[in-house]
């Protein structure tokens, strides 16, 4: 079972140390900073998590095997995310059951 | 990536926002962390509301290469975590770009040829009668322009190849054939004949060739259609009016274009040609403008006003109308020590265009 929602909410509030509905009001606030961060080209790193970054994919020409025709795809930004090492380095050998 | 923030100055900035203590947004932080590497370890998957979702991939093992030395390498099996930001978080990066779509190029062959083969073409029907004298030269020319066709060829398949080869063997083989009859007979008539025979088809390959060239550079310029937010070199004949035409759609959102580039353009009404200038993107639609771009207009009519007051221009009145009737509020008040009240009162008593011209 995937973790849902109320259920980071409430791990995060008890290891916190705060509400539930305050630990969502923060949680929120928390992400739209990184939002905001991310938008103005910030890269943000988090201890014991990992780095985001944007890029920036400049417009192309490519060949769409559908429509059998060349088209220009307009620019478009993406969202990059490296884990840390301790993330990876624990996660490396480990098989999951559920995993498609 | 411009800029990097350190952790301390971004728990700093979310302190500030939400009122709560430092130490409460650092344990918060620490806690998604952790919260995800034990999601990940539990489910393989999880999802950060707001980020998007983690998600662990197994990758078998395969065989690798030592980029440095070369040899070979068996990469063991490991996981992968990979990352998929949100619809949200998507749509609010890439809000600039949201009404692109992608462009249809109706020729494939545009694609292939690059400007400088264009030219070579170009320069070979400039003189057509001058390269039948030469038959070497030709062939090498011919075996040149089949280089240039493999490429899309590869695309058709292999009918299209073996046609395009067909071609480029028999015409080889019908200058050969003309270069070699050519010697025994020095002055003989039937060789005359042959080279007259031949002198139409090039002409017509030639001719279509020019053809393609011209229809290649008007689909090229179809297709330099840029996007806002691009670079424009300017070339002659350009103008404000018509490359707002071009990039927006909408002509008379020209002075945004003045005002990006105020440094470089320093009268609105010349352009010199080799400069390069900035497309400013627009936050909204061409039609539908939000608050800011309205302000970034009425600014950049406010701009040209004080310009064209300054050369001395007609109806130079009309563009302060203009801004004054975008309706932000502040402009006005913002630039009244550059702007003449006899002008603001002038203005006042007009209710149209027509008044002033």
């Amino acid at each position: 079972m995937i973790m849902t929602y109320s259920e980071v909410i409430r791990i995060l509030s008890i290891r916190v140390g705060t509400s539930q509905f305050e630990t969502k009001r923060l949680l929120n606030s928390t992400t739209e900073m990184i939002k905001k961060l991310l938008d103005e080209d910030f890269g943000i790193s988090i201890p014991g998590f990992g780095s985001f970054k944007t890029q920036t994919r400049p417009k192309r020409k490519s060949y769409n095997p559908h429509r059998k025709k060349i088209m220009i795809i307009p620019p478009r930004r993406i969202v990059t995310y490296h884990p840390c090492l301790t993330i990876k380095n624990e996660l490396k050998e480990k098989k999951v059951k559920n995993e498609e | 990536m411009k800029n990097k923030l350190t952790f301390s100055d971004l728990i700093n900035k979310i302190a500030a926002e939400t009122g709560a203590s430092k130490k409460i947004i650092h344990d918060l932080l620490k806690g998604i962390g952790n919260l995800t590497k034990e999601g990940l370890e539990r489910d393989g998957r999880i999802r950060i509301k707001g980020l998007g979702y983690f998600r662990l991939k197994w990758a078998r093992t395969r065989k690798g290469r030592n980029p440095q030395t070369g040899e070979t390498i068996e990469i063991t099996a490991h996981n992968k975590i990979y990352f998929k930001p949100e619809l949200s978080l998507r749509r609010f990066i890439n809000r600039r770009y949201q009404d692109l779509k992608s462009i249809i190029v109706t020729d494939e062959i545009t694609e292939d040829i690059t400007p400088d083969d264009k030219e070579q073409v170009l320069v070979k029907t400039a003189e057509p009668e001058s390269a039948i004298v030469d038959a070497e030269h030709k062939v090498t020319k011919t075996e040149r322009i089949s280089k240039k066709e493999k490429k899309p060829l590869e695309r058709k398949g292999i009918l299209a190849k073996v046609s395009g080869w067909f071609w480029v063997l028999a015409t080889t083989i019908i200058l050969v054939c003309v270069f070699l009859l050519w010697q025994p007979w020095k002055s003989g008539e039937s060789v005359v004949e042959e080279i007259n025979v031949s002198e139409p088809e090039e002409i017509i390959e030639e001719e279509s060739r020019i053809e393609e060239a011209k229809s290649q550079l008007a689909e090229d310029k179809y297709v330099e259609a840029g996007f806002p937010g691009d670079q424009h070199e300017v070339i002659q004949r350009d103008n404000l009016w018509s490359l707002s035409n071009h990039y927006y759609n909408k002509s008379c959102l020209w002075p945004i274009i003045f005002k990006a580039n105020r440094i470089t353009i320093k009268h609105p009404d010349t352009l010199i040609s080799g400069i390069i200038i900035q497309i400013p993107p627009l936050e909204g639609k061409p039609g539908s403008l939000t608050e800011k771009d309205i302000r970034e207009i009425a600014e950049g009519y406010l701009q040209v006003y004080l310009v064209y007051k300054q050369t001395g221009m007609d109806n130079f009145q009309y563009y302060l109308w203009v801004a004054e009737h975008c309706d932000v509020p502040d402009l006005i008040d913002q630039f009244a020590d550059k702007i003449d009240q006899s002008d603001l009162e002038l203005i006042a008593d007009i209710q149209g265009f027509s008044e002033i011209k």
